[in-house]
């Protein structure tokens, strides 16, 4: 049922809608936590069908393909994502047992979570390069 | 305007609805596999460098150790896990006709089944191959 009519109805409160607010570093951080992890969400159960494919079919693993650009950008964003639901997942662990909850702190270790997320990434790709 | 002190409306409380007393268990599952997650991540990140920067070391050679075969499956299995809790909580925020969200949920419980069964076999298999 539409649930603004029961609203409406019942003379309950209504809270704002989300596009009501200013977005902030609190919010953006939060909705791309739910992004990422739906991302490697999908990654993780395409990762099982391509590695069956790998042990069966050996001519998949042995085609040119996996060496595209395509590939390798999908790899990226992949990894970035990784990085970054890694590390604001700390964060919100650190929210779990109390901690952190101070807006000066919040915005700092958002920052910090971008940071991290941005190094990790082009350092983790800059290794697998060089060597 | 004057506001009930109780919220539920009286069909809702006829029909039973209200929680299912499940919630703690789905929260503190995920909160379980996060922490689990911490350790398996950078063992799956540093595994995936030792392969790419190698020309020597190839999954066969990673595998072959009992506890990168333990981590490679501890991983699978509990990142699925994670993945499954965190989705239903995006259905279930997201998709509100109860037919759609109820069918959409069972998809994801037989999907993360599938994968992980799916994903154990090819590990399973590559084992095998490579020990004999």
């Amino acid at each position: 049922m539409n649930n603004n009519l029961v609203n409406i109805k019942t003379n309950r409160p209504l809270s704002p809608h989300l596009s009501i607010y200013k977005i902030q570093i609190s919010s953006s951080l939060s909705i791309l936590h739910r992004i990422s992890g739906f991302i490697l969400f999908l990654g993780m159960i395409i990762l099982p069908w391509i590695l069956v494919g790998f042990v069966f079919y050996p001519q998949i693993a042995s085609c040119e393909c996996w060496n595209s650009i395509i590939i390798k950008i999908i790899l990226f964003g992949w990894s970035m994502t990784l990085f970054y639901h890694y590390l604001n997942g700390i964060r919100h662990l650190f929210w779990d047992v109390g901690k952190g909850f101070e807006i000066s702190t919040m915005n700092r270790s958002g920052i910090m979570v971008i940071i991290g997320t941005i190094l990790l990434t082009i350092s983790c790709w800059l290794l697998a390069y060089t060597y | 305007m004057q506001i009930k002190n109780d919220f539920r409306t009286q069909l809702n409380k006829c029909k039973g609805l209200g929680s299912a007393k499940d919630g703690a268990n789905h929260w503190w599952m995920q909160r379980l596999t996060a922490l689990g997650l911490l350790p398996l991540v950078i063992w799956f990140v540093v595994t995936i460098l030792k392969i790419t920067m190698s020309n020597q070391i190839g999954l066969i050679e990673i595998i072959r150790s009992p506890i990168n075969l333990t981590m490679l499956i501890l991983f699978l299995v509990v990142s699925i896990y994670h993945g499954m809790l965190g989705m239903k909580v995006i259905i279930e925020d997201y998709v509100h006709a109860e037919g759609t969200k109820f069918a959409l949920i069972i998809l994801l419980q037989f999907i993360s089944v599938v994968s992980i069964l799916v994903g154990l076999t090819a590990i399973i298999t590559f084992y095998i191959s490579a020990i004999i």
